[in-house]
């Protein structure tokens, strides 16, 4: 196999910000769902016990 | 051993979630009191129900009690819920006790956090307020304010299953 040049190596230091923007992006998104069943509609139906 | 830093973001983030969840829960749990209802406690002769003080047919229904607080029996057998009608207040504590002379059924009605199985030998207990602003968005209102939302079985039980069903008129607290 070729050793990796210049840019490869760069690349592969460099933290992947476009996959950290969308696994972020996601994990937000899917607390906001969560916490608008569990809060907008668990909750608001009354407690229960 | 060498972590990315792209995974150690992720592990944070997932933490957070995680953790955001579960103080969530918590907090429900010890600031408000909520907690799945269990109904693997109280146990009774599912095969005596009729003749048992509490399940015997003249004492279901709604009963309000001096202190303000209104008790619901019901009992949940193949292929019916007795009584098929009740009415309850809105925003007022409610105790719903169910029990079955047969096979598992499951109580739930739409718009309110009533949802539990009914397991033969037990009795199951809900302790709950139903929310007259939610179950108006489930059921059907009446010129007088009340709402009339369905109660069904939503535990397969047989072949009269989907004959399971029945009335809740919640009525405004005045």
């Amino acid at each position: 196999m070729d050793e990796p040049t210049g840019e490869q190596r760069r690349a592969l230091a460099e933290v992947p910000r476009g996959t950290w923007a969308l696994t972020a992006t996601v994990a937000l998104l899917m607390l906001v769902a969560w916490l608008a069943l569990y809060v907008g509609k668990f909750l608001a139906q009354g407690p229960v016990n | 051993m060498h972590v990315h830093p792209l995974e150690k973001r992720y592990v944070l983030v997932v933490s957070g979630i995680v953790a955001t969840m579960l103080l969530l829960i918590l907090g429900s749990f010890v600031l408000l009191n909520i907690y799945p209802p269990s109904n693997a406690g109280e146990t009774i002769d599912s095969t005596r129900l009729h003749l048992t003080e509490e399940f015997a047919e003249h004492n279901l229904g709604v009963q309000n009690h001096p202190d303000g607080s209104v008790v619901v029996r019901m009992v949940m057998g193949k292929f019916h819920v007795t009584p098929d009608e009740i009415v309850v207040p809105a925003d007022t504590p409610l105790v719903f006790r169910i029990a079955t002379p047969d096979v598992v059924h499951g109580l739930n009605v739409p718009g309110t956090n009533i949802n539990t199985m009914v397991v033969p030998g037990y009795v199951a207990q809900v302790r709950t307020q139903i929310q007259m602003r939610e179950v108006r968005r489930h059921g059907q209102v009446n010129p007088d304010g009340s709402v009339v939302v369905p109660l069904f079985c939503n535990e397969y039980c047989g072949y009269g299953h989907q004959s399971m069903w029945g009335r809740i008129v919640v009525r405004p607290v005045t």
